[in-house]
């Protein structure tokens, strides 16, 4: 597996709205969700719980911490959780035709984290880049039965319901931010999806051979 | 029924009056069509059809037996799976999840199945508060209002009404850009969300496979409708019942692009069994309604409808819909679709007076990636509407007693010629347009410019040609020197190059426009024809074709008018040949007609294919046959060409331009053709369509001229006697220099005939 659907997935994510980077190791993804982010002067970054332990294995909570922000667990509604201003997932993979990420939520805090925010940063490992949705669906089929809560996300949440004038953030985030890492998160996803789902994986083992 | 053909008039003028509306509807067709041909071409779109058969059920008992599988999986996963019978049924089963669960706030993800059950008006009369929450559908609950498109609900609003609806109802200012009216919802309904008791959504899919429900969305709204309130109702039509997850993909790659011109929405939510929420003890009901749905399916002609994705595309290319919006063309669904899709889950009173403002143009069918014929069921419907209720009183007695009786029907006709000279003038200025642009195209037509009193508005916007002094019929086969019946006359050889393969005379079925109106057409045709060594016989014992009685309903009359011509035509050419037209409503209907009425009479069946598989239109064989042998021998004046609506081919996909060979046979005979925009437009005409509804098809009209000023061409060419009728008239009123005519008068012009 390697990065040779990522200029595709770039292409098709940037058309939608999503801003794309590519990090190789450890060093850059910290450095980009950084970048990303450098706007921002902290608060609270909503971090579904069954991934806090990967973002720290990798130096990412503490860089955030060191640039000001609070990685906290969207548990409940608290108003707290409501008004944070980024939630980071690290979800399961991305189509490269589409420009989609997609993500097994059925972790509730998860999509908390990914649809309360204006911003969504999503991590989305190397591993999960599939061609199309053929594949995806595919994939998903010969894994099983699909997870509970399964989402593709393509772009921010927009509307053009007001005399078609496109219209970005509605409902959900504003931006997203999808960083394509070749770290393989297998703890994180694994740990997450388990947690919520009974050990379902969103794809069968043979995915991407 | 006449009152409510009155009221829907007076609707249809209302909606054209309301400014803005048409334009707006307008805008979005006109980038509808291009940006959707960016993300989604013919060749897709037939994969499309082929995937969307296969993924959905054929009838009643493959229906069943997906909709028992999904059950069954959905349950085993943890949903609370149930069936509704109807509308009554469905709202019940709803507010009794809201008594369960002590429930009095629900949150809505927009669901065109809840607006077919009226979800809301039950639950709120029951003390139960409802918000919508997509854009479109909050901005027309909080108008109190109805969607009028199945995909975007309140695009018939403009900013500022919908900042006045915002300002009444919230206490906003109003004036707010789009940016902040968007601002406030977001606002307003993540209250909403936060405190909401119940979810309830829709869903674009359920999978028999999985027991997973689709829903997809570009704002978010359900992904939050179905994860922070601990309770989710899902609302299903048996029509989105599909059989694999891989099914889904393909649905997923197809519904985008029709729907919004997208490669994909923002979000697609895909829901097997509940999700563990905030609290514990969350729920996931699904309710799985039929109210009319299986009707539809045991239908062997409607069930085709289980396969409508609801991606409004034949609502976007509709010109009816362009220029009067869903709420008047349309009940809850709107459009062509809508008119069918009513007859079954609102029942027929309903869907009667929205089919009948279909005019059949036919691009809906072009541009559905179901592939459903959607004017060829709405011709079914109309049949149906007509059996339950009768013909008009009018229509029927012009119909059953005139038409259908050829001798009494021509009889009229020649009355009527005699009978309107106090109303035909020549043609309108005709000396003040300039003579020098090309070859003499034949005397100045003649118009009735106005008809008194109450016929005035049929005249309006628009003259109608006088009715011929002496029809085709009589010219023909008369001393005008014509080739008659016997085969080419000697004045028409003069450029035949292949005069050993002189070929048997071709018939020509002229239809009653060509015959009574345009009888000039007809000659035209003959004189092509003996210019390339091809002789023309035309049987006198044909008849109208019958297809303005099957466009009434009238299938009885079509039926006989269709065995008429059949035996008619059956002893030309010993049976074979080409039987060509002028007219291509007469072609298709004499092409079609057999399969669709005499399917349960083997004999006239046999006969009626026979014949159907020998009609033509008259250019599309010129161009086959006749081109090659001719040389342009002068270069004539500018011409645009009109695409008749009825002579685009059946299978023209979306995304393939409209078809060549007619522009290509002007060109050989010297033309310079150059587009218009939109020639594929309907000019509104569409046979007894433009005295049912004159407003509506006279807007079409003003269209259609507005194009033909802007191609600044000489001449117009049209390849069927009702648009030449429609856009002369047209042309006529407004004292344009443009003048029309049929392709076959340019191309006898052009050769000096």
């Amino acid at each position: 597996m390697g990065w040779h659907l990522f200029a595709g997935f770039a292409l098709a994510a940037e058309a939608a709205g999503t801003k794309v980077w590519s990090a190789r190791g450890a060093g850059e993804l910290v450095e980009s969700v950084a970048t990303a982010l450098s706007d921002l002067r902290g608060g609270d970054i909503l971090v579904p719980s069954s991934q806090h332990s990967v973002i720290e294995d990798v130096g990412l909570r503490q860089a955030l911490e060191a640039q000001g922000f609070s990685v906290i667990a969207p548990s409940g509604l608290s108003t707290h959780a409501e008004k944070a201003p980024v939630g980071l997932t690290i979800v399961d993979g991305a189509v490269a035709e589409t420009g989609s990420i997609f993500h097994d939520a059925t972790d509730y805090e998860s999509r908390l984290a990914s649809t309360l925010p204006p911003i969504h940063v999503a991590v989305v490992p190397l591993t999960g880049l599939v061609r199309d949705y053929g594949t995806l669906f595919a994939g998903i089929s010969k894994g099983g039965q699909p997870p509970s809560y399964l989402a593709l996300i393509t772009g921010p949440s927009r509307t053009a319901d007001i005399e078609r004038v496109l219209t970005i953030g509605v409902h959900g985030p504003s931006e997203l931010i999808v960083i394509v890492s070749d770290l393989s998160f297998a703890g994180a996803v694994e740990a997450g999806v388990a947690n919520a789902n009974k050990g379902q994986r969103v794809l069968g083992d043979d995915t991407n051979a | 029924m006449p009152e409510k053909r009155l009221r829907l008039s007076q609707e249809v003028e209302a909606a054209l009056a309301k400014a803005g509306l048409s334009t707006s509807l307008r805008q979005f067709a006109a980038s509808y069509v291009e940006n959707r041909g960016k993300v989604i071409d013919g060749e897709r779109i037939s994969e499309a059809r082929e995937q969307l058969r296969l993924a959905k059920a054929g009838d009643r008992r493959e229906i069943e037996e997906m909709a028992e599988q999904f059950e069954t999986v959905a349950a085993a996963r943890g949903a609370k799976v149930f069936r509704a019978g109807n509308a009554q049924e469905a709202c019940q089963m709803i507010y009794e999840i809201f008594q369960e669960h002590g429930a009095e706030l629900g949150v809505k993800a927009k669901s065109m199945t809840s607006e077919e059950v009226f979800l809301n008006d039950y639950l709120q009369e029951r003390g139960i508060t409802i918000w919508e929450s997509d854009l479109g559908e909050w901005i027309v609950q909080l108008a109190k209002e109805r969607p009028s498109h199945m995909v975007m609900p309140a695009i018939h609003m403009t900013r500022q009404e919908v900042a006045k609806v915002f300002a009444q109802r919230l206490g906003t200012s109003e004036a707010l850009d789009i940016d902040q009216l968007v601002k406030v919802a977001r606002i307003r309904l993540r209250q909403v969300f936060l405190t909401a008791d119940i979810g309830i959504t829709g869903a674009n899919a359920a999978v028999a496979e999985t027991g997973t429900l689709a829903i997809v969305t570009n704002e978010g709204n359900a992904r939050l409708t179905t994860t922070i309130p601990p309770v989710h109702i899902a609302l299903v039509g048996y029509d989105k019942l599909i059989r694999r997850l891989t099914d889904l993909g393909n649905l997923l790659g197809v519904l985008p692009a029709c729907a919004t011109a997208q490669t994909a929405t923002s979000y697609v939510t895909m829901i097997t069994g509940p999700s563990p929420g905030p609290v514990p003890g969350g729920e996931l009901y699904i309710i799985l309604l039929d109210n009319g749905r299986l009707d539809l399916a045991s239908d062997g002609q409607f069930s085709q409808l289980l396969r409508c994705i609801k991606c409004a595309s034949c609502l976007n290319v509709c010109p009816i819909y362009q220029q009067v919006g869903g709420h008047v063309f349309g009940h809850v669904y709107s459009g062509g679709i809508g008119s069918l899709l009513t007859a079954f889950v609102h029942g027929l009173t309903s869907a009667a007076h929205i089919q009948s403002l279909c005019s059949g143009c036919g691009r809906c069918a072009e541009f559905c990636p179901a592939g459903i014929d959607i004017p060829g069921l709405t011709l079914e419907l109309r049949r149906r509407v007509v059996e339950e209720e009768g013909l008009p009183l009018l229509q029927g007695f012009t119909l059953a007693r005139v038409v259908s009786d050829r001798r009494r029907f021509h009889g009229l006709l020649r009355a009527a010629s005699r009978l309107q000279s106090p109303l035909v003038s020549g043609r309108k200025g005709s000396d003040k347009k300039n003579p020098e642009i090309g070859p003499d195209l034949g005397s100045s037509r003649q118009y009735i410019r106005h008809l008194p009193l109450f016929l005035s508005k049929y005249t309006k916007g628009r003259s109608l040609p006088a009715i011929a002094a002496k029809p085709f019929r009589d010219r023909f086969s008369g001393a005008s020197g014509l080739p008659g019946r016997s085969g080419p006359s000697q004045g028409y050889h003069r450029n035949h190059r292949n005069s050993s393969e002189a070929s048997k005379p071709v018939a020509f079925y002229s239809g009653c426009l060509v015959d009574f109106v345009y009888p000039e057409i007809g000659e035209a045709l003959a004189k092509v024809l003996g210019d390339v060594g091809i002789g023309m016989v035309h049987p006198e014992d044909q008849t109208c074709c019958g297809a303005p009685a099957q466009y009434l309903g009238d299938y009885e009359s079509a039926r006989r008018l269709l065995k008429e011509n059949i035996t008619a035509f059956e002893s030309v050419g010993d049976g074979s040949g080409p039987i060509l037209t002028a007219c291509p409503t007469c072609a298709r209907f004499l092409s079609q007609g057999p399969a669709r009425l005499l399917f349960d009479d083997h004999r006239w069946h046999q006969r009626g294919l026979q014949l159907a598989g020998r009609v033509m239109n008259a250019c599309t064989y010129l161009a086959d046959t006749v081109r090659a042998s001719c040389t342009p021998t002068f270069t004539g004046p500018s011409v645009a060409y009109h695409d008749a609506c009825h002579l685009k081919t059946g299978d023209r996909l979306a995304g393939d331009p409209p078809p060549s060979h007619p522009r290509r046979l002007l060109q050989a005979y010297g033309y310079r053709v150059r587009e218009m925009d939109r020639p594929d437009q309907c000019c509104g005409f569409a046979g007894s369509y433009s005295l049912k509804f004159p407003a509506l098809s006279r807007r079409l009209l003003e269209e259609k001229i507005d194009s033909i000023r802007g191609a600044g061409v000489d001449l117009l060419a049209v390849d069927c006697p009702g648009c030449l009728l429609q856009i002369g008239g047209g042309l006529d009123k407004t004292d344009s220099p443009v003048r029309v005519f049929h392709t076959l008068q340019l191309l006898a012009a052009s050769r000096g005939l």
